[in-house]
């Protein structure tokens, strides 16, 4: 089984990645006398995508997965907070 | 990409100062500790009175150490911003700065650690990442020229938030579920079994296609459900972009939904996600809750 410090950092990359997705992708546009062009956006978030999920061996990932498609039939829904909050065993809670 | 929008002496003062800076371009690596021109970095903006009153407890760090988050105001509306040094947020520096993934990642947490603390205490506009203006008085205009826009998006999101709603399929499982579903696949599937070796080749062919069609309806109509049941519980929807190939240990994407959510409802929200990942699950589905996050998606004008 997957140990729960597995479990959580793999939460966090995964609250990261939702992260950045927000804060790049959303949120209201106003033009500043400096703003980074939606085009420009795209791209920090492809290269943000590839740098964070290329830190873990390809190893260590296909393990990951295997493990966490078991984990997950007992945890249809994952809670994700944006922060890195604890995710119980259960249905998790909110906070 | 910058824009100009001041039309008044500041536009020449700007202009200076891009040229300037254009033209210590070359000699920015040791001029860039004691380069002291400051822009002001914009996270959020919400009701003056708001913010004003969350100004006396605890902040979160701003973009940078060495500023602090502070208010820029005019009668009605607050801007949450902090200085930072155009040595690394002037235009062509910060293009530089963005292709460094790591110092990027960093700032967009820092970005998203304000917007969250000022929306889970007041209702806030959520701004995108990368919003920069050369001096306070951009910021007053801003707040100005679009005050009444501003005002009616606080509103809206008044005591909301946002929830994130994530639909993956493990599509081999579905397939399989949907021969054991669909009457017509189950015929065909009887039918080759019988066929002599060159009809059979055929009705595999057919069979293929129609499974394929039939998992996407599958897929459609979940999705369409998923969306409905949990607007009932919502104050609005909208569909994400899933990226090509966002595959990950769930399974491949469905699709993506944000919910803009009343905090008082957000136990029955979460209940009825939670009924809807249960009833799906059967059949190849998981859900993904993610927040609640500051509503970036339903900060847009209309």
């Amino acid at each position: 089984m997957m140990t729960d410090e597995e479990f959580e950092s793999e939460q966090l990359e995964l609250s990261l990645l939702e992260t950045l997705d927000h804060v790049l992708t959303r949120g209201l546009v106003l033009a500043g006398e400096i703003t980074i062009s939606v085009a420009d956006i795209d791209l920090i978030f492809v290269g943000l995508n590839v740098v964070l999920t290329s830190i873990e061996t390809a190893h260590e990932v296909l393990g990951a997965r295997a493990q966490r498609g078991l984990d997950l039939q007992q945890r249809a829904l994952t809670p994700v907070a944006p922060e890195a909050a604890p995710v119980s065993d259960t249905e998790g809670e909110s906070r | 990409m910058a824009t100009f929008e001041r039309g008044d002496e500041r536009r020449e003062e700007t202009e200076n100062r891009k040229q300037m800076s254009g033209h210590k371009q070359k000699r920015k690596d040791e001029t860039e500790s004691q380069t002291n021109e400051q822009g002001f970095y914009v996270y959020c903006v919400g009701a003056r009175a708001a913010l004003e009153s969350l100004f006396d407890a605890a902040l979160p760090a701003a973009m940078e150490a060495d500023a602090r988050l502070e208010l820029i105001a005019d009668d009605a509306l607050a801007a949450v911003c902090s200085a930072v040094s155009l040595a690394d947020y002037g235009e062509e520096a910060l293009q530089a700065r963005l292709h460094d993934a790591t110092w990027t990642a960093l700032r967009a947490l820092r970005h998203e650690r304000v917007v969250e603390h000022f929306a889970r205490r007041a209702s806030v506009v959520p701004l995108r990442f990368g919003t920069i203006y050369l001096a306070r008085g951009g910021v007053e205009q801003m707040l100005a020229e679009r005050r009444a826009e501003l005002q009616g998006i606080i509103e809206r999101l008044r005591g909301r938030e946002e929830w994130g709603v994530n639909v993956y399929c493990d599509r081999a499982k579905l397939l399989t579920q949907i021969v054991l579903l669909s009457p017509r696949l189950r015929e065909l599937s009887e039918q080759a079994a019988r066929a002599t070796p060159g009809q059979s080749y055929l009705l595999q062919k057919k069979i293929e296609a129609l499974r394929a069609d039939e998992t996407r309806a599958a897929a459609r109509r979940t999705s369409n459900e998923i969306e409905r049941e949990l607007a009932r519980v919502s104050a609005g929807v909208a569909r994400l972009r899933v990226l090509k190939d966002e595959a990950s240990e769930h399974g491949d994407a469905v699709v993506k939904f944000a919910f803009l959510v009343a905090r008082a409802r957000f136990d029955d929200f979460r209940a009825a996600a939670e009924r809807l990942a249960e009833a799906h699950a059967p059949a190849g589905y998981k859900l993904e809750l993610t927040g609640p996050w500051p509503a970036y998606n339903f900060a847009g004008g209309g």
